[in-house]
């Protein structure tokens, strides 16, 4: 498992590699970050990912659904 | 005038041969050279051409379509209209086809090409089947960004005037996982919710790569119970080909380039984003659905069309230029037939420019007033710009003519405070309400008749110009 560049939990997954083998696509399934190695470098490496667009349990959690989820009714 | 293109590669090979579309057959990076490139094509301005790119760094077989129709030559192409169609030249016709073409469908039987390739079940990994990349540097995921999103009303599964088609947002989240936005009052939101009413997953598609009315038609704001696929059919005169798939009993397009099927879950949301938006600002900080694959299609050697996504004008302005004003305009025409044109091609028509033959003093204010209240203007709108009819509203130098030499703010503006915006307009106060302002930029009309801007004593091109501008254009035609 890799750390994550947005949310630094260290869950994060190998979606594919070039067949040439010049890069790898990871994805967080924690936060859903997805990065290529070949990418610029603040969007690969922790330490250089922007500030204001880090991610925490808490920054996720104070989202709101949308659009809203419609309650299920029950059946007559 | 010529046949609209009936599929993404009739639309590449026309773009080809009229010199607006370039190839590059050396390998290039995914990111961050495609947003790069399209970006910069989008900087050049107008009337740029279409970016393919034949070589991707690590997927071989694959190619990339971009700014297809980010430019007034490609949109005007598109159509099957010569390259040079001004602006206005162009939404006359999308009025017209819009309102006298017929709205039809053609259910093909044959096996449509995206059904060469059919992957299902454990083998799906749409990073691998799709090159993905990343479209705006502070993205969140890689985007599909120019999918035509299908999906029905579950409680009248066999009426086709319910099927929807837009395009949203749809972030890559897993192999076989996606999430997408659907706005509150947007058709896929409604078909959702009749979806949770009854505990069950709704079953969408995602066309990509498809023909360039479709494009257009899934972006224009068409009421709950038009289809998309027969408005596409309208505007490109002909009727639209599709495929009734047996797998989610949804309507496909015949051409596609690649199809992606599968069911959005019923009361689940998840955080999304963000994603650099039309406004030029990233938009995020919300949960929104999760989309899980179960069949993906696709063409041999299939071209992934997606779209940049800035400031304007990018091609999202374009490809939805014309449709809200188009609509507006239907909507008004029976209480001011003397409206000739309605530009809302500014962001969504927040700024929306209309012209028109005013007959009485107070009649383009009148009817600034009821823009505001169409179906699209109720959400956007959010400044009104009224000018004569002898004044193009695309053109802005007209506009600003008007507006400099017509307008006294002291009578022309109007304000009228909370009304509602569409939740992304960054400048509404608090989210999703605005002030809205008319002004009007017509000359005064009788009973009306402050100032000297009267239409009889402006200067009137000098006799035979219409002849001359035929002449001279021919003539630099063939230089
Ligand atoms: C590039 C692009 C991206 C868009 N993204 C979204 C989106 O994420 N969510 C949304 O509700 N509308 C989005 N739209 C706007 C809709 O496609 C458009 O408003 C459409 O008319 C909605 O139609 P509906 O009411 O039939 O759903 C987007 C439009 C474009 C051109
Ligand atoms: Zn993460």
């Amino acid at each position: 498992m890799t750390q994550c560049v947005r949310c630094g939990k260290q869950n994060a997954e190998v979606m594919t590699e070039a067949s040439d083998k010049s890069w790898i696509l990871y994805s967080c399934p924690d936060c859903r970050y997805a990065w290529r190695t070949t990418e610029v470098v603040e969007n690969r490496t922790r330490e250089q990912f922007p500030k204001a667009f880090q991610w925490t349990d808490e920054t996720m959690k104070s989202f709101t659904d949308f659009p809203r989820i419609t309650t299920r009714k029950n059946k007559q | 005038m010529s046949e609209s293109p009936k599929s993404l590669r009739e639309l590449l090979e026309l773009l080809q041969q009229e010199k607006q579309l370039l190839s590059f057959n050396r390998e290039h990076a995914l990111e961050p050279d495609l947003s790069a490139a399209a970006q910069a094509g989008q900087n050049i301005g107008e009337t740029s051409p279409a970016l393919m790119f034949n070589n991707l760094q690590g997927y071989p077989g694959k190619r990339i379509v971009l700014n297809t129709v980010s430019s007034w030559p490609n949109y005007a192409l598109s159509m099957g209209l010569p390259k040079e169609s001004s602006q206005q030249q162009i939404y006359q016709e999308v009025l017209r086809r819009w309102s006298d073409s017929p709205w039809e469908l053609q259910e093909k039987t044959e096996q449509p090409p995206f059904m060469d390739n059919i992957i299902e079940g454990d083998d799906i990994n749409l990073f691998e089947l799709i090159p993905l990349f990343r479209g705006n540097e502070r993205d969140g995921a890689p985007y599909i960004t120019k999918g035509a999103f299908i999906s029905r009303d579950i409680s009248e599964p066999n009426n086709d005037d319910k099927e929807n088609v837009s395009i949203y947002r749809v972030q890559a989240k897993g192999k076989n996982l996606l999430s997408a936005q659907f706005v509150p009052g947007h058709d896929c939101a409604r078909h959702l919710s009749i979806a949770e009413e009854r505990g069950e997953n709704l079953k969408v598609a995602i066309a990509i790569g498809v023909p360039p009315a479709l494009s257009v038609a899934a972006c224009s704001p068409l009421p709950y119970e038009e289809s998309e696929f027969k408005l596409a059919a309208a505007l490109q005169d002909s009727p639209f080909e599709v495929y009734k798939s047996e797998h989610t009993g949804l309507n496909l397009p015949w051409s596609a380039e690649y199809i992606i099927e599968g069911e959005i879950i019923a009361g689940e949301r998840e955080h999304e984003g963000p994603f650099g938006e039309f406004t030029g600002f990233y938009c995020g900080n919300r949960k929104m659905p999760l989309f899980k694959v179960t069949r993906v299609m696709h063409r041999d050697q299939p071209v992934f069309e997606n779209l940049h996504l800035a400031r304007p004008m990018s091609e999202s302005d374009y490809i939805m230029a014309f449709n809200n004003g188009v609509a507006m305009h239907q909507e008004l025409k029976t209480n001011f037939p003397g409206i000739k044109a309605v530009n809302a091609l500014n962001c969504y028509g927040l700024v929306t420019i209309i012209s028109i033959d005013q007959n009485m003093g107070g009649i383009a204010k009148s009817a600034a007033l009821r823009a505001m209240t169409t179906a699209p203007g109720l959400i956007s709108a959010k400044t009104v710009i009224m000018v004569d009819d002898d004044v193009d509203p695309f053109d802005m130098y007209q506009v600003m003519w008007a507006m400099s030499c017509n307008m006294n703010p002291q009578f022309d503006v109007s304000l009228i405070n909370g009304l509602p915006s569409v939740g992304l307009d960054p400048a509404s106060v608090p989210t999703g309400i605005t002030a809205k302002m008319v002004i009007d930029a017509c000359r005064p009309t009788a009973p009306d008749l402050r100032g000297n801007s009267k239409p009889k004593e402006d200067i009137v091109h000098p006799t035979g110009t219409g002849e001359w501008e035929q002449k001279l254009t021919a003539m630099i035609k063939a230089l």
